[in-house]
């Protein structure tokens, strides 16, 4: 299980984007770069390949993503930028200001902003979501989503919930949901979203929607356990949709980044309870 | 660029405001250096002489536009490239065309370009099949550097090469070997043919203001070109042609 261990909030980000062609020369993001002087840590990621951005074709911006990062790396590797008269750290607010500087074709970065984070290995993802909120594919998505829930409740709790299982739902139809521990008559539902993208909206919908219909389904005592991933420093302003799912899951929905110790002993509570009850029941 | 600044909507152009001697000089080394490599088969921005009234001169001069004063005059301007980006190339696979580099080393070393692998100094366009096009975009530091050149001073005997720029070996290679460096050798004795047009492009006044003076930068450059083969020691790039024909050239 991996727990949230909170770092100090001295965590900056600038975001990449890339300047159109069009008379209006909108500028569009394609990329974060998050870091932290006292943590000494930093990660920069622009589009992938695989990702499109739906204002822009790809087959135009990709060259300059690649290029970007390909020239920032080097500078990164050899920690020297064009005319800086001494090596600075990547880590340090110095060097991004300076970067952005250097950015001054189609390839742009914005001021260095504050933000509180406190897993970056985590977050910078979610952080590239948030901002970037490229169109990838459904089953990566849901791939992503399982990553998290799984990375939360640890390997040897995981290995009691079956991915991917068809549940029954209401009028005797089926749905896949994530993650599921079933008994007889019984079953605890692992399920997730990502708040950070930008169809977070629907993604919320259609999963109140499953869950509504799972709970109809006759003859089955369920229980959803529900783990979201929300943007560090609350961009996007994610809330009133995770309060929205507790609404409909009739429970606490847990941040997978920054509460997943809480989801993993709730899900463990769970799988338990679930046991007692069928004992239970047979006596 | 019109004298009233009524230019066409739409155009932008990069500036660079003449600044004493050497900034004078760094201007004829732009001016002349953009012709001699176009006519080189080096691709370079449009050129434009821009002129400054000494109202907006003296507007620039109080604004942020530049941190210095701003003479009335000639300045010198590229024309914007919208779809660059800053290089030099940071891989050998974004080269569309190998010869390009070669092209450009061969000639830089002709005119004494010093920092022609300084960050900006070449720009790359896309070329649409996911490589990169490359143009020679800032000649200010050629005849060994503005200050040198505005010193009279122009190491115009003694300079020899500049050190292969980055992937330059494995460029020649894949452009051809030897016949590469010929085909720019070819560029580079095309070009010392106009240096005459070259020169007549510069204002008579960057001429004053620099203390260059017009006839030696003729007769360097011609020198330098009837000497070329020598200077890029010729003889190392067919050693390298025919090592190259012994199996594929990795870049380690």
């Amino acid at each position: 299980m991996q727990d949230a261990v909170v770092r100090s909030s001295t965590f900056r980000y600038a975001v990449f984007h890339y300047y159109t062609d069009d008379p209006k020369h909108h500028e569009v993001p394609i990329g974060v770069a998050l870091w932290s002087a006292e943590e000494e840590w930093v990660r920069f990621r622009l589009l992938a390949d695989t990702e499109r951005i739906p204002s822009v074709p790809t087959a135009d911006l990709l060259p300059y993503a690649r290029a970007a990062e390909e020239q920032i790396s080097e500078w990164v590797k050899d920690r020297r930028l064009p005319y800086a008269p001494s090596r600075v750290q990547p880590s340090r607010d110095e060097w991004w200001k300076a970067v952005r500087d250097l950015l001054q074709f189609r390839v742009r970065l914005s001021e260095p902003r504050p933000i509180d984070c406190t897993i970056p290995d985590i977050e910078f993802e979610t952080l590239y979501d948030a901002v970037v909120s490229p169109n990838i594919q459904k089953a990566e998505k849901r791939q992503r989503i399982d990553g998290a829930i799984s990375r939360a409740v640890g390997p040897d709790l995981a290995k009691h919930f079956i991915p991917r299982v068809r549940v029954r739902a209401f009028d005797g139809a089926e749905v896949e949901v994530l993650r599921a521990y079933s008994k007889p008559g019984r079953q605890v539902i692992l399920e997730g979203a990502n708040l950070a993208m930008a169809d977070a909206e629907r993604e919320t919908d259609a999963l109140a929607s499953k869950m509504e219909r799972i709970t109809a389904a006759n003859g089955i005592v369920t229980r959803f356990i529900v783990g979201v991933v929300c943007p560090p420093g609350g961009l996007n302003g994610a809330t009133h949709l995770k309060k929205w799912l507790e609404r409909k899951s009739g429970s606490r929905v847990y941040d997978l980044t920054r509460e997943a110790s809480e989801f993993a002993a709730r899900a463990e509570r769970a799988v338990a309870e679930c046991e007692k009850e069928l004992v239970l029941f047979k006596a | 660029m019109d004298q009233n600044h009524s230019g066409a909507p739409g155009l932008e152009y990069v500036v660079k405001f003449r600044q004493g001697k050497p900034g004078a000089a760094a201007l004829i080394s732009e001016v002349v250096c953009a012709c001699l490599f176009e006519i080189a088969g080096v691709h370079v921005p449009e050129v434009a002489l821009v002129h400054v009234r000494a109202a907006l001169a003296d507007s620039y001069t109080r604004s942020a536009v530049a941190p210095y004063p701003v003479e009335p005059g000639l300045h010198f301007g590229t024309r914007f490239i919208a779809n660059a980006y800053p290089g030099p190339p940071t891989t050998f696979q974004q080269i569309a065309d190998p010869q390009q580099l070669v092209d450009i080393w061969v000639v830089d070393c002709w005119v004494m370009n010093v920092d022609r692998m300084n960050y900006g100094n070449i720009l790359m366009s896309p070329d649409g099949r996911g490589r990169w096009r490359l143009t020679a975009a800032d000649q200010s530091d050629c005849f060994g550097g503005s200050r040198t050149f505005s010193s009279g001073s122009a190491p115009y005997a003694t300079r020899g090469c500049l050190e292969p720029y980055k992937f330059l070996e494995r460029a020649v290679t894949e452009a051809g070997g030897i016949r590469s460096i010929r085909k720019s050798i070819d560029g580079v004795r095309k070009a010392a043919g106009y240096l005459e047009l070259a020169i007549t492009r510069i204002p008579d006044s960057w001429w004053s203001q620099s203390g260059v003076i017009p006839g030696l930068v003729i007769d360097g450059l011609r020198q330098r070109a009837s000497r070329i083969e020598e200077i890029i020691k010729v003889a190392y790039w067919e050693g390298i042609s025919d090592a190259g024909r012994g199996g594929t050239v990795l870049d380690l």
